[in-house]
């Protein structure tokens, strides 16, 4: 692992976003893990007030699946807060148990608002 | 490698397709299960397929299943994806026809490792279906001109039949053997033969194409089956192959000129299944034969007389030295004053696939008239030579056997050479072979055949003159000959009892034996009575019924253990 891959994980904080490994993940081609993080960026944009919707709406059905998706999509770095975060939401969906929906929500808001502009920061030069 | 990742999640496909097409394969991407199956059924359709197992439309665990259902089709092999990974689930994705599995979210390295798995069971795969093709091949071509074979054109002229039966079509089948072709083998070598035929194969495939079937059957024999609109297009098919074979051939630079005799049958007026169109149209070729070769004919119902069963029994006659339907028989001569087992007379039998035990007297005069006598004849010698040493070899009691020398080989000037090359092939010492020949056969041409007969005795072989009696029975013939023995005719000893004429005639040739110092054999013994006068007669040996009928090499064994073990004490005959 280079300089720069150690540095930006101690910036970022492991469990927000580990850089390092999701560059494994990667096979190394932060090529690749720059055209993810892009994609991820988008997910969040599009997931988010789908999942907030089924908040406020109490649709437990829609937020399994809003949830299960964004925690699909976001498995593929390693960003712990965020999959945790969207992970409970689905399973509150799942449970039909809606109470903590609120909190949960704005704990993923949170989550994910640290770490789109860590995704969004990536580039080439990263993995020199 | 050309791979399908089918995952509705656009992150998670990108991965997959980003990693994939890093490690250098080429990816076709969907988003959905229905676009999946439709690829996979598709033409140039991947390999290898890595399925989401939750995607809208069908999912991947259903894809699995319908993939598998499939009866013919390439293997491909299937890795999917997914979020469960509890035991049961693993269990009904490799039940649903996954090959492997791979839980999200996954490492760069797994999906690697797994990747490499299935491509080396595709790999086995792709070596199990290339070895069962040449299997196939192997089981359905000639392996010298790589056309199909005879059972592959059965095969394929029984569908052709079952086609034309629907559609009420007609189909010619082609019997094509090219002349003289034995000549070439002979002289030449088989590997100048095996060239020929090579070049001919490919001649047929120039002037027929690809869309015709046709076939090397064995030897120097082909079949061609067309579907005809007439007749008179299975014409323009064999004088077609007739043209394309007159141009010179050139093989281990010699020129030859090749011509074919070609027979053809039509469905359905010449018959409706696979074997009559096929032996018909053989036997119309041996109609072109006849009509001086280098032609074709019809089959036409005529060809059933006698003279044409007559050539057909030829056709199966050449064809049975190499389907070894030929076997000895052996009866068993005995020593008249002490009931001794001496030796015995090869008698050829043919055991014809369909009619069944042939005697010699029915296939013999066909073979001298053919001079399918030369090789049969060989091989007579050659078998009787193996088995006698064989016997030999057991520690049976060594014993003489004879074989019958017909009039054309006694006039083939190599008969001495076959016989030495089976001696020698065989290790057998040449006191235990002996020749019989009959008067008319000495008849032919007496001074070659005394020639060749002193060749024969010097090598150390015995002669004795055959069915003496029935022929001109010139008694200077008698000294001419280097005769060891002569055979008194069966027709002398069948009424020898009874009759004073055979009596005297019986009893003047053991005398006249005797003075020229031959022995004395009577043929043909079949009652008790018979034995005691011969031996009162004082005849050296007998064969017939009356000690055994002719009995294949097995059986013949049991006599000469049986022989063995009475050596000291003889019981066939009562002294």
């Amino acid at each position: 692992m280079s300089d720069n891959s150690e540095k930006m994980d101690a910036m970022t904080g492991d469990n927000i976003f580990s850089f390092s490994q999701s560059l494994e993940r990667m096979d190394g081609d932060i090529e690749l893990l720059v055209e993810i993080a892009d994609l991820l960026s988008e997910d969040c944009d599009r997931l988010l007030p789908e999942i907030r919707e089924a908040v406020n709406s109490g649709s437990a059905d829609k937020l399994m699946v809003s949830a299960h998706t964004l925690k699909g999509a976001v498995s593929n770095i390693v960003a712990p807060a965020v999959f945790q975060a969207a992970y409970a939401l689905e399973m509150m969906g799942r449970n039909r148990d809606m109470a903590d929906a609120e909190t949960a929500y704005i704990e993923l808001e949170k989550q994910v608002d640290l770490l789109k502009p860590m995704l969004e920061s990536i580039s080439l030069e990263d993995a020199a | 490698m050309r791979i399908l990742v089918a995952e509705d999640d656009p992150v998670t496909r990108r991965l997959l397709q980003g990693l994939l097409e890093k490690w250098g394969h080429e990816v076709v991407a969907t988003t959905n299960g229905l676009a999946a199956w439709n690829i996979l059924q598709g033409e140039n359709a991947p390999q290898l397929a890595v399925l989401d197992w939750m995607m809208p439309g069908i999912d991947g665990l259903e894809i699995c299943q319908r993939i598998r259902e499939r009866a013919v089709a390439p293997y491909i092999y299937i890795l999917l994806l997914t979020g469960k990974s509890e035991k049961q689930d693993m269990i009904a994705a490799m039940d649903a026809g996954a090959d492997d599995y791979i839980a999200k979210p996954f490492d760069s390295r797994e999906l690697r490792a797994r990747l490499r798995a299935g491509e080396r069971v595709l790999n086995l795969e792709s070596e199990l279906i290339n070895a069962r093709e040449t299997l196939r091949k192997q089981a359905t071509h000639d392996p010298l001109t790589g056309l199909p074979n005879r059972l592959l054109f059965s095969d394929r002229l029984k569908n052709k039949l079952e086609d034309s039966r629907r559609h009420n079509k007609q189909l010619a089948v082609l019997f094509m053997d090219l002349d003289h072709f034995k000549v070439v083998n002979d002289t030449l070598g088989h590997n100048v033969g095996d060239m020929l035929l090579m070049v001919v194969g490919d001649r047929l495939k120039d002037c027929l194409g690809d869309h015709t079937t046709f076939a090397r059957m064995g030897g120097d024999e082909f079949t061609i089956l067309s579907e005809i609109e007439s007749p008179e297009e299975a014409s323009g098919i064999a004088e077609k192959i007739l043209k394309s074979l007159s141009e010179a051939v050139f093989v281990d630079n010699r020129e030859f000129f090749v011509s074919c005799s070609i027979g053809i049958s039509v469905y359905p007026s010449d018959g409706d299944d696979v074997e009559t169109l096929v032996k018909n149209a053989d036997t119309a070729m041996y109609r072109a034969k006849e009509k001086g070769r280098n032609n074709y004919q019809f089959y036409v119902q005529a060809l059933n007389t006698a003279a044409f069963q007559r050539m057909a029994m030829e056709v199966s006659l050449r064809k049975s030295l190499e389907r070894q339907e030929l076997v000895l028989y052996y009866q068993p001569k005995v020593d008249l004053k002490t009931g001794m087992m001496l030796g015995a007379e090869a008698l050829v039998r043919w055991r014809h696939p369909e009619l069944g035990l042939i005697s010699p007297s029915d296939f013999i005069p066909l073979a001298e008239d053919t001079g399918l006598i030369i090789p049969i004849g060989e091989w007579v010698i050659h078998e009787a030579c193996r088995n006698n040493r064989m016997w030999q070899d057991a520690g049976l009691p060594r014993v003489e056997i004879a074989v019958n020398v017909a009039a054309r080989q006694l006039q083939d000037a190599n008969l001495t050479q076959v016989i030495q090359e089976a001696l020698i092939q065989t290790g057998l010492e040449p006191q235990y072979l002996s020749l019989e020949i009959t008067e008319s056969t000495l008849m032919h041409s007496p001074d070659f055949a005394a020639q060749i007969l002193s060749e024969l005795k010097d090598l150390g072989i015995h002669i004795a003159l055959d069915d003496f009696g029935t022929g001109y029975s010139s008694l200077s013939y008698l000294k001419r000959f280097p005769l060891d023995a002569v055979k008194i005719d069966q027709s002398f000893v069948r009424d020898i009892t009874t009759d004073p004429d055979d009596a005297a005639i019986a009893g003047a040739v053991v005398a006249m034996a005797h003075s020229l110092k031959l022995k004395a054999v009577a043929e043909g013994v079949e009652t008790l009575d018979q034995l005691e006068f011969l031996r009162s007669l004082g005849c050296d040996e007998m064969q017939g019924f009356f000690i055994s009928r002719p009995v294949p090499a097995e059986e013949f064994v049991y006599l000469l253990e049986e022989a063995k073990r009475t050596s000291e004490r003889p019981v066939i005959i009562a002294a």
